[in-house]
């Protein structure tokens, strides 16, 4: 059972024609598929999306009655797969996963789909992981749809126009042959607001309805000759059916204003904080009233040439707002209109920052700086400026109010995490060795780069751990540690790590992380998890897969046990024949595991059963404050507090009450020589009898012992 | 607050993972949605949902459906600078991160927030005191707000069972911050079915506290554990005859902390210690010092005097009172057992402390040869059973052999060391001599963390006649840095 569930919230899922529906963005998303009767869907979990996976899951039954297959693909290439099953047929299917890297992993079948086409309508989904709360590098999806022709979606954050853009997509897809890219930033995928549901529907065909007879076409396999008409199909033929059906069913929106010899070009995802800079420079109303004419582009792939000609058209200037870069939009406008006579001057990146996100401040600054140059007629500047002092003073003094910056809130490892002994055991093993290079992978051990820990040198792709490993390693003198997690592994890191350093025989440590879950995304299942929490009929184990590729040195180690981790690998760094060496850090991710435990405790506690509750704490007069502990574990739980002793200076160290006992406290407490302050209490609720009569005899006698301790000499 | 129903309010909610910010956005929703208030929010959940800072925006339009329009509100999707009407924080720091977001400004912005503090990592594990001062925080944000409401709600959460979600909806409903009835607000906490009366009850106290109804504010300060000897009377006598005024208190404390780490001989060698201290304050103009320079080493001196040897742990870890404190610390009630485990991992050398000089210097020189016992002796002692009780009580009754241990004579070497330095330098410059007695501080751990504090310590007091007060204070404190 992933982390978050929408068991509740996917009964909207069945709303009829007319009900309303509210709910957040990829539950929106989730409706509008079943409203245009998809047949299958497949997707890999990431942000912004990963909840999307969790309402399909939860919305097995739903999913069920209308004959749509889903599939957690293994990763996003097995998904985008997927989508062949539109090329001869007439089967709508979509497929979802994070942006800019899932589009990376599914590059191949993807221009693949684009070069045959397609027969069903395709809706390729993407999470445009971009600016504030992103995970990976900043890039754009734009590039992808434009090398591989396909058209590009990019709606404004609101409810009613995201749904409409997906059902827009099935239909251009249809109409155009060519799988369309739908994106969504990371505020649109959890933006909560409503729209006016309509009925799901079936797909033409499905598991109830199966299709009878198989297609053969040999110009929609992509070899020579298909693939040389194929090239030359997308131009002569699914680029002007575009370009048709976008204008004749006004995708993109002209909105009107007062300032007519100024415009405003702006891709739809970014729209509504256009509209609130205006809102503050008093040209627009928040109802979406602007005074400057704004040409709003639900597709930004392709773009429409007369509509642009016909917005730029008898205007001075025209400000194009587009995110990101290299700015694809803004050069395309320039190039098209040169040579039509129109001499509007066309502004972008000139006035606007070239890289980052763009929030409202921004905008502000740009627009400004546009009018100030464009100097529509109508506007008074001065006015609009002497009010942006005014606001910008009062910001400033704020941001310069405190004397420094706050500290950061980084992301890091849970409570009672399991991966935090492992990094300490790899920590110790670096105080007795020295530093060594550590290849990370994604995944929550990646928080192993930061704070306290501050292990691990790059990490280039999910799965990739190992295998990005393999060009250092023989020009590096020490052994190199790799690590990957058991998401990453069975997304690729089996063969593109494991299986190639097998076959290539390279040397180094491989530390595979097995938490049991896709964790960082919110606990999807993975072939590994465990089957009763998974709910699949298969487990895989990661053990048998290493040694099914031919690894020999293979380690499983319970993740707490710091002192085992701590000689394994000290084994596998300084053990002289060479090869692969791989650990297994096996202990389930601390969240969903308290999630059962305490459910569970819960239980027990109210039908009167015996239950334990164990966790950590630290006796303030004994700890001296030097926080060596904090610096080998930074869990969240072990923080620090006044010291109660009115003697002593500076804060001690404290265990809060959210310890899930994990017991890592104490293990580092001998395995590092910390310090005699921690305890391990464990709390019996509903002792047995005997249990209580013998916790009477000690408290009596070492109450009787304390009663004659030594007082004043 | 102004309501205009020309356009939605703003608010932001700052939270960090596990206080429920996600669920106080869902019943602010509810709440503005039953009262036919337009709703629009979204949030950035970050890469991982359980730690770090997240941040919630929801925008709420009055009276919407009176506007009569077929068009829709148009949300920002994310706080804009100066553009804020309320910012709820559930920690004080977030409060401040909100500041210098730009989120609060004058003309603009209510702040409900709960003044408490939760460490962040960079506080935590810096080996100096960095943490920031909440006042400090609020008194800024109240410079730069129309209106700050705060107060502890993590231990108003902790008062009620509840969690700080709960406790700062109740506040914002008791400080009229929003033009709704408090049953408006209960009622979104009973639709949500999430812990019903726990959240109630939270948001009873945060209402109370907030619209002035109560002011008996719930407090987490934890109380310091009372010597269990006290100094003679003439002992106390003579002190109070010694010193000025001012600093009577301290040694009190002082001398009670000594009396109970040992014997009142040793308290006597504190305040011999200290009145050579005093004379030399006054010889270099102590008076109008305040007498600082003894104020200070005071200080360090009970410190340094009551190291923390495996009899003092011993000691500390078997004393009724920390029984108490365990269970009160576990939050066990009467009727639950509570097991104890303490973790010990002790080395050659404090093992050895106990022993006389001699024979501990045999000992360690063998250890040295062959290596023996230089990884520690990893023990885990059951103290609630009786055998591991006296196990501990035999090792803290060797006390009386303290002053003949190695360890004692190692310590008081140290001390005698540092308090030369000191008197050295309070007749070259008084503020050298102040820093030269906050050199104690550097000593700091057991085991091996407490010898290498003690090489420094020892390091640092060598270079005291060479320097001056300020390359000391320097000196001092990038060696406390370097150590971590």
């Amino acid at each position: 059972m992933a982390e978050r569930s929408f068991s509740k919230e996917v009964q909207s899922l069945r709303n009829r024609d007319g009900e309303i529906f509210r709910g957040e963005g990829v539950l929106a998303v989730t409706k509008a598929l079943l409203q245009s009767g998809v047949s299958y869907i497949g997707g890999y979990q990431g942000s912004p999306i990963s909840h999307m996976m969790d309402v399909l899951n939860d919305a097995a039954e739903i999913r069920r009655e209308l004959g749509v297959h889903f599939e957690n693909a293994a990763s996003e290439a097995a998904a985008a797969a997927m989508l062949a099953a539109s090329i001869h047929y007439p089967l709508r299917g979509a497929v979802i996963w994070k942006s800019t890297v899932g589009t990376n992993v599914a590059a191949d079948a993807l221009a693949n789909v684009a070069s045959a086409g397609v027969r069903g309508g395709v809706l390729v989904i993407v999470g445009e992981d971009y600016g504030e709360g992103s995970s990976i590098m900043q890039e754009r999806t734009h590039a992808f749809a434009a090398k591989s022709q396909m058209w590009l979606l990019d709606p404004r954050p609101d409810l009613p126009a995201i749904v409409a853009a997906v059902e827009h997509g099935f239909e251009l897809s249809e109409a155009t042959n060519t799988p369309v890219m739908l994106m969504l930033r990371i505020r649109a995928c959890h933006v909560y607001g409503s729209f006016v549901a309509k009925d799901n529907r079936p797909g033409q065909y499905n598991a109830h309805h199966p299709l009878e007879q198989a297609v053969f076409d040999y110009n929609k396999v992509v070899l020579p000759p298909s693939s040389y008409q194929q090239e030359q199909l997308k131009i002569t033929e699914r680029w002007p059916r575009a370009l048709r059906f976008i204008s004749t069913n006004k995708l993109n929106q002209s909105l009107p204003g007062d300032y007519v010899d100024i415009g405003i070009i702006v891709q739809g995802g970014i729209y509504n904080a256009l509209n609130r800079s205006l809102e503050i420079l008093s040209l627009a109303d928040a109802l979406g009233n602007s005074k400057i004419p704004i040409y709003l582009l639900t597709v930004t792939y392709p773009l429409i040439p007369e509509e642009i000609r016909a917005f730029c058209a008898g205007k001075k200037a025209v400000l194009v707002i587009e995110e990101g870069q290299p700015n694809y939009i803004e050069q395309s406008i320039k190039a098209d209109l040169h040579g039509t006579g129109i001499d509007t001057q066309i502004h972008g990146k000139n006035l606007l920052p070239t890289a980052g996100e763009y929030k409202t401040r921004i905008l502000i600054t740009g627009i400004t700086r546009f009018l100030n140059g464009a100097t529509p007629a109508g506007v008074s500047l001065a006015t609009m400026e002497s009010a942006q002092q005014q606001a910008t003073r009062e910001i400033s003094d704020s941001q310069t109010a405190l004397e420094f910056p706050v500290p950061a809130r980084p992301p890091g490892f849970c409570i009672g995490c399991p991966e935090r002994p492992l990094f300490s055991a790899l920590k110790l093993v670096q105080q007795e060795l020295g530093e060594f290079h550590v290849s990370g992978d994604i995944g929550c051990h990646l928080f192993s780069t930061l704070p306290p820990f501050n292990i691990g040198q790059h990490t280039v792709g999910y799965g990739l751990g190992l295998a990005s490993s393999s060009g250092l390693a023989p020009n590096f003198a020490k052994p190199l540690i790799s690590i990957m997690g058991d998401g990453g592994f069975w997304h690729n890191g089996l063969t593109s790590g494991v299986a190639n350093a097998v076959f290539n025989g390279d040397n180094g440590v491989l530390l595979i992380v097995d938490n049991g879950y896709a964790a960082a995304t919110g606990h999807q299942a993975i072939p590994s998890t465990d089957q009763a929490r998974s709910g699949n009929p298969v487990q895989m184990t990661i053990e048998k897969a290493v040694r099914g590729v031919g690894a020999q040195w293979v380690r499983t180690i319970p993740s707490y046990d710091v002192k085992q981790m701590v000689t394994t690998l000290t084994e596998a760094i300084s053990q002289s024949p060479p090869g692969l060496k791989i650990i297994i850090s096996q202990g389930e991710c601390q969240l969903a595991r308290q999630r059962r435990v305490k459910q569970a405790h819960q239980e027990a506690l109210d039908c009167g059963a015996r239950a334990l509750r164990v966790r950590l704490g630290i006796d303030p007069d004994i700890c001296t404050g030097d926080r060596a502990c904090v610096r080998l574990s930074g869990c969240p739980s072990l923080t620090v507090k006044d010291n109660p002793d009115p003697l002593a200076d500076g804060p001690v160290a404290v265990i809060d009450n959210q310890c899930v006992g994990c017991g890592n406290c104490g293990v580092m407490a001998h395995q590092a020589g910390l310090c005699p302050s921690f305890f391990e209490a464990t709390i019996i609720n509903n002792p047995s009898w005997r249990e209580r009569t013998i916790s009477n005899v000690r408290q009596w006698v070492i109450g009787a012992l304390q009663g004659s301790e030594p007082r004043t000499r | 607050m102004d309501h205009p129903d020309t356009r939605p309010i703003r608010i932001v909610i700052g939270a960090m993972g596990g206080e429920g910010g996600g669920l106080l956005t869902q019943w602010m929703a509810d709440l503005c949605e039953s009262q036919n208030f337009e709703v629009r929010y979204t949030y950035v959940p970050g890469v991982a949902q359980r730690t770090g800072a997240t941040t919630y925006y929801l925008e709420t339009w009055p009276n919407f459906s009176e506007h009569n329009t077929n068009q829709s509100m148009v949300c920002a999707l994310m706080p804009c600078p100066g553009d804020v009407d309320l910012v709820l924080s559930t920690e004080a720091v977030e409060a401040g991160r909100a500041l210098q977001a730009g989120f609060i400004t004058r003309s603009r912005t209510t702040v409900v927030s709960s003044s408490h503090r939760a460490y962040a990592v960079a506080e935590k594990a810096s080996p100096r005191d960095v943490r920031i001062d909440p006042e400090y925080l609020l008194s800024a944000v109240a410079a730069q707000c129309q209106r700050l409401v705060h107060f502890d709600m993590a231990a108003c959460a902790a008062a009620t069972g509840s969690i700080i979600n709960a406790v700062l909806f109740g506040a914002v409903a008791g400080a009229g911050v929003l033009p709704f009835s408090r049953q408006a607000f209960t009622a979104s906490i009973q639709r949500s079915s999430v812990a019903v009366a726990a959240n109630l009850a939270g948001f009873d106290l945060g209402f109370a506290i907030a619209s002035g109804e109560s002011k008996d504010l719930p407090t987490t300060i934890t109380e310091s554990s009372p010597a269990r000897a006290q100094p003679t009377t003439q002992a106390l006598a003579a002190m109070k005859d010694t010193f000025p005024p001012d600093i009577h208190d301290l040694l009190r404390m002082a001398m009670e902390r000594l009396a109970d780490y040992q014997d009142s001989a040793y308290v006597q060698l504190y305040l011999n210690r200290l009145q050579a201290v005093l004379e030399a304050d006054r010889a270099n103009g102590g008076e109008q010092h305040g007498y600082t320079l003894t104020r200070e080493t005071g200080r360090w001196l009970v410190r340094l005097m009551a190291y923390d040897d495996i009899i003092r742990v011993a000691d500390l870890k078997t004393r009724r009172q920390r029984f108490a404190r365990l269970r009160e610390e576990v939050r066990a009630n009467e009727n639950q057992i509570v097991r104890v485990v303490d973790y010990f991992k002790p080395g050659t050398d404090e093992l050895v402390s106990i022993l006389s000089p001699k024979l501990a210097k045999r000992v360690l020189s063998f250890s040295a040869r062959t290596g023996f016992g230089n990884r520690g002796f990893p023990i885990k002692v059951k103290t609630d059973t009786v055998s591991g009780f006296l196990a501990l009580r035999i090792i803290a009754g060797l006390r009386s052999r303290r002053t003949r241990s190695y360890r004692y004579f190692k310590e008081q070497a140290a001390i005698e060391n540092w308090l030369r330095q000191l008197l050295g330098a309070a007749r070259r410059d008084y503020n050298l001599a102040l820093e030269a007695a906050a050199c104690a501080g550097l000593v700091k751990g057991y085991g091996q963390t407490h010898l290498h504090s003690a090489g420094r310590f020892e390091a640092i007091l060598k270079k005291i006649p060479q320097i001056d007060a300020s390359a000391l204070r320097t000196l001092r404190e990038t060696t406390l840095d370097t150590s971590a």
